[in-house]
């Protein structure tokens, strides 16, 4: 491999590990792929870019073409994509899943509850909902 | 005919405060663990989440008349205290105790720890086990290795040292609530702490007391010795590069 390929490689790995990372940070790719792929691809990038640029890659140069590589990271981005997609999914049956546990649990008698001064926004009036209207207290 | 606006329910003053405890196959604590914090703290109000148990624990839970949760599926203790989270704020409590479920905190500590938040100006608490003692010998090796890989880390990034990232037993005013709601956490420890401690919150500890486990298994097993600090410390430097990409004015409280 020459050494303009294994500059690439290394581009190529730090360009994807960056782009998951920053997934990860939004909440689209749950973090446990984030450190598979962040350490697979780090690996694979040092191990097989780093070798022709310090002059030790004889072998590897024999065997490594640069369509390659570049088939290796087309490969890891769509399985990134598709993991990113089952992430959303994932998220949004958590949320889900947290909405119903939330709103079969019932506060406890005595409690009223103060939507003013939630943190969270209060839900907006739309074409099929009315417009919140305060809860009388104690009511469930 | 009369008519009467006053609330038919018990005329109990409405607590300012909710303790959470997330349980996942809790089976064989949960109800001591229930009557013990019901005891010490019979002014706040407690919410059990339970996180998708496969064992007689949702059974117990209705059966003590508790407010409950429920999980259809296990999300993962983080998750769990995210639901507790979500219900404090929509309730408008003013703030939430995290308090674990297998019977290793002692109910006792949870008057202490709150008057010490009172007391003071901290936007998190932790119930710490090692803050006074400064002693992890009593952990298992690789708890106690996480714990002080962490605690390092924290200090290294923040030049503050917190002892115990990973207790259970936490106060959690309302002010950072919707900080901690929706952003992906592992289980709200060390993570957490560190993505607060960046958006300038204060976070203090209190000394507590932790018993030995009893009954079920710790949620850290060998399989997650190597994935769990890998997951946290990549949460922890993302927290810390949001917190940083946030602008001034709303990075603080």
């Amino acid at each position: 491999m020459s050494t303009e390929t294994s500059v690439a490689v290394l581009v190529i790995g730090g360009a994807l590990v960056a782009w998951i990372f920053n997934l990860v940070r939004q909440d689209r790719l749950y973090v446990g792929y984030g450190v598979i792929f962040g350490v697979a691809i780090t690996t694979a990038a040092v191990v097989v870019g780093l070798p022709p640029i310090l002059g030790a890659g004889a072998v590897l140069r024999a065997h490594i073409e640069g369509f390659i590589v570049g088939a290796s990271a087309f490969v890891v981005l769509i399985l990134v994509y598709t993991l990113s997609q089952v992430t959303l999914w994932s998220n949004r049956l958590t949320a889900l899943t947290q909405e119903l546990a939330i709103r079969q649990a019932e506060p406890p008698m005595g409690h009223d509850p103060a939507p003013a001064q939630r943190s969270e926004p209060p839900p907006a009036a739309g074409p099929f909902t009315e417009s919140p209207r305060p809860r009388p207290p104690h009511s469930k | 005919m009369t008519t009467s606006s006053e609330p038919t329910g018990s005329s109990r003053a409405p607590s300012p405060v909710l303790i959470a405890i997330p349980a996942y196959n809790e089976e064989q604590t949960i109800e001591a663990v229930v009557h013990a914090v019901r005891s010490v703290a019979p002014r706040f109000d407690v919410l059990v989440v339970d996180d998708g148990s496969k064992d007689a624990t949702g059974a117990t839970l209705r059966r003590l008349g508790v407010t409950t949760a429920t999980h259809l599926c296990n999300l993962g203790y983080g998750r769990a205290v995210q639901t507790a989270i979500k219900y404090a704020d929509r309730h408008g409590y003013e703030a939430l105790i995290t308090f674990d479920a297998d019977g290793q905190h002692r109910a006792q500590d949870i008057g202490p720890l709150y008057e010490a938040f009172s007391a003071g100006t901290f936007d998190l608490l932790i119930g710490s086990r090692f803050v006074r003692t400064r002693q992890y010998d009593m952990e298992p090796l690789l708890q106690r290795t996480g714990m002080k890989l962490f605690s390092a880390l924290i200090a290294l990034l923040f030049r503050q040292r917190v002892y115990d990232t990973s207790s259970g037993l936490k106060v959690i005013p309302r002010r950072v609530f919707g900080r901690l709601m929706f952003r992906p956490f592992v289980d709200l420890h060390a993570e957490a702490i560190a993505y607060l401690l960046a958006l300038g919150y204060r976070v203090g500890e209190h000394p507590i007391t932790v018993d030995r486990r009893r009954h079920g298994q710790s949620m850290y097993t060998m399989l997650s010795a190597v994935a769990y600090p890998l997951k946290v410390s990549l949460l922890m430097v993302l927290g810390i590069i949001d917190a940083r990409l946030m602008p001034r004015g709303s990075r603080e409280h």
